[in-house]
């Protein structure tokens, strides 16, 4: 166990690729649901899927989860082919679309079976995870009498336990009220940041995934569009300056080598804050008169429709 | 080894609290009444009323074991399963052991019946038709959980395996005689295995052959299902595709 948890941090330090999708491809009979599609889970960090409904999400989230198998190209769980490990040394928890559950067991005693499946069954975990997603006081109910948040919590729970390497989460919110999703996304955290699991995440709610996540990728018809480190691109600030010289101020900022590209009537530029405190008295010595500047934040809300075209 | 048994133990009491155990249990208590009023009377007969209840156990038992085998894909416990660290041939024994003990419990409630009736008749009690039955419904288990597992491989889906069950082992082996009778005479019971080895269960003559024969088709049937699970597509489960 002590074991375990060591390779685990050593993997969150070295920020090990656990799983990898090669130019995988699925078609419905004549219908292409996947098309070449790529990308890397890394330990720790938290990968957000987004596209619109009929994207391929849920396909690429339950061929990665070994429940379909008929496709072509990779996918690799530390390096090694998901259809061909057996499955008492698969590492993955999933949640993929409805919550599974025995509709007659509490929410106990369904996560007793999930914790005894995983072959790593521990009391206190089932203990922390519910309190974590608030589901303590409903563990003693029969699981069908959920209300649809709480089937949510108890399939994250369930997906959670046994400490997987790589965590599939499908809306995971889908159902939940809005008190409830900051403790989902907590976990989500938690999972990446202190389990040290690769969590893939799906979801609609842009905003959320904005928070959770430290890269995106944009998929649509099968495709992937884009792939965002938005976590690096929340390092590298964007600033908008306002200037009537608009020409002049983008070639000075070239010059002094940073990326400057005039939009409409603004100017956009990639700096620091620190960096455009410098640099400012010298375009002002250079006769710029700068009108106004604000820090410009993308949000995904908006690459996202840039991305898929809206 | 636990956990297979943390399965079978698991499943069985799903399956208790499920209504269909109720009305079961109501059932029996309908036929125990019944088989008292008749040992009061004058046609007492504690055997046929056993041998009658026996037979609707076995049709029960069918239904259980499609349940136990394949209610998983219609409460989405399949994904949980196809991640889990368990490999499919523990998990069909864990399973296999939830319906056997289902199966036992009926067997159980049956005895009693039985045991009751006979002391109520002041009839002499047959001791191997109870053992008999018992041992009977324990193989009947293992055989029709194997069935089963193989129908809802091929499936993918709980309804239509629990109508090929009772399909498989209520209506084609009448169906099949009744088409070969067209130009032969056959005894049904003769003809299918698990039948005739209830028939001769009951007059304590259990034969090797006729064991090996039913446990020998059971394998076969779990050594299918476990081909077929190898290439399982579960975008074939119903509703999926379209939640997307």
């Amino acid at each position: 166990m002590l074991e375990n948890y060591t390779t685990r941090k050593d993997s969150i330090m070295k920020e090990e690729k656990i799983l990898q999708v090669k130019n995988v491809s699925k078609k419905y009979k004549n219908e292409v649901a996947l098309e070449d599609v790529s990308f890397n889970l890394t330990s720790g960090k938290v990968v957000g899927l987004v596209g619109p409904n009929g994207a391929g999400k849920s396909t690429i989230m339950k061929i990665i989860c070994g429940l379909i198998s008929n496709y072509t190209g990779q996918v690799l769980l530390n390096g090694k082919d998901v259809r061909k490990i057996k499955s008492n040394k698969k590492e993955i928890g999933c949640l993929i679309e409805s919550p599974g559950f025995y509709p007659e067991s509490t929410g106990l005693e369904n996560m007793k079976f999930a914790a005894k499946l995983s072959g790593n069954y521990s009391k206190n975990q089932i203990d922390e995870y519910a309190k974590k997603l608030n589901l303590t006081k409903d563990l003693k109910k029969k699981a069908k009498n959920y209300s649809l948040g709480m089937k949510q919590k108890l399939g994250i729970c369930m997906a959670l336990l046994g400490k997987p390497q790589v965590l599939i989460l499908d809306e995971p919110t889908n159902g939940l009220d809005p008190s409830a999703t900051p403790a989902v996304r907590e976990i989500i955290k938690y999972a990446a940041q202190t389990l040290g699991m690769a969590v893939l995440v799906s979801s609609h709610i842009l905003s959320e995934l904005e928070i959770v996540c430290d890269e995106i990728v944009f998929i649509k018809k099968g495709h992937v569009l884009e792939e965002n480190n938005i976590r690096e691109e929340r390092q590298l600030p964007k600033y908008v300056i306002e200037t009537d010289q608009l020409k002049e101020t983008e070639t000075e900022l070239k010059k002094l080598g940073f990326n400057a590209k005039i939009i409409e009537n603004h100017l956009e530029v990639d700096i620091k804050e620190e960096e455009l405190q410098k640099v400012l008295p010298q375009l002002i010595s250079k006769g710029i008169f700068v009108k106004g500047m604000y820090h410009k934040k993308e949000k995904l809300e908006e690459k996202y429709n840039k991305v898929m075209g809206a | 080894m636990d956990r297979i048994l943390f399965v079978g133990i698991f499943k069985f009491k799903e399956n208790l609290k499920q209504k269909s155990t109720l009305y079961f249990l109501l059932f029996s208590l309908f036929v125990f009444v019944c088989g008292i009023v008749r040992q009061l009377g004058v046609n007492k007969n504690a055997s046929g009323t056993f041998l009658m209840f026996v037979v609707l156990c076995n049709i029960y038992i069918n239904f259980v074991a499609a349940y136990m085998f394949a209610n998983e894909f219609s409460n989405g416990m399949y994904k949980q399963l196809a991640t889990s660290n368990m490999n499919s041939f523990s998990f069909i024994i864990g399973r296999t052991l939830s319906v056997v003990m289902t199966s036992a419990f009926m067997g159980f409630i049956a005895i009693g019946c039985y045991a009751v009736w006979t002391i109520v008749g002041k009839e002499k009690v047959n001791v191997s038709d109870m053992t008999g039955t018992f041992i009977f419904f324990i193989i009947l288990a293992f055989y029709i959980s194997q069935v089963s597992y193989l129908l809802s491989e091929l499936f993918l889906n709980y309804k239509s395996t629990v109508i090929f069950v009772a399909l498989y082992t209520l209506v084609f082996p009448y169906a099949y005689v009744m088409v070969k009778s067209l130009w032969k005479s056959v005894d049904l019971i003769e003809k299918m295995p698990i039948w005739r080895l209830r028939a001769r269960v009951r007059n304590a003559d259990i034969r090797v052959a006729d064991v090996t024969v039913i446990l020998g088709i059971s394998l076969v049937y779990m050594l299918l299902g476990l081909i077929i699970e190898q290439k399982s597509d579960f975008s074939r489960v119903n509703g999926d595709q379209q939640d997307e």
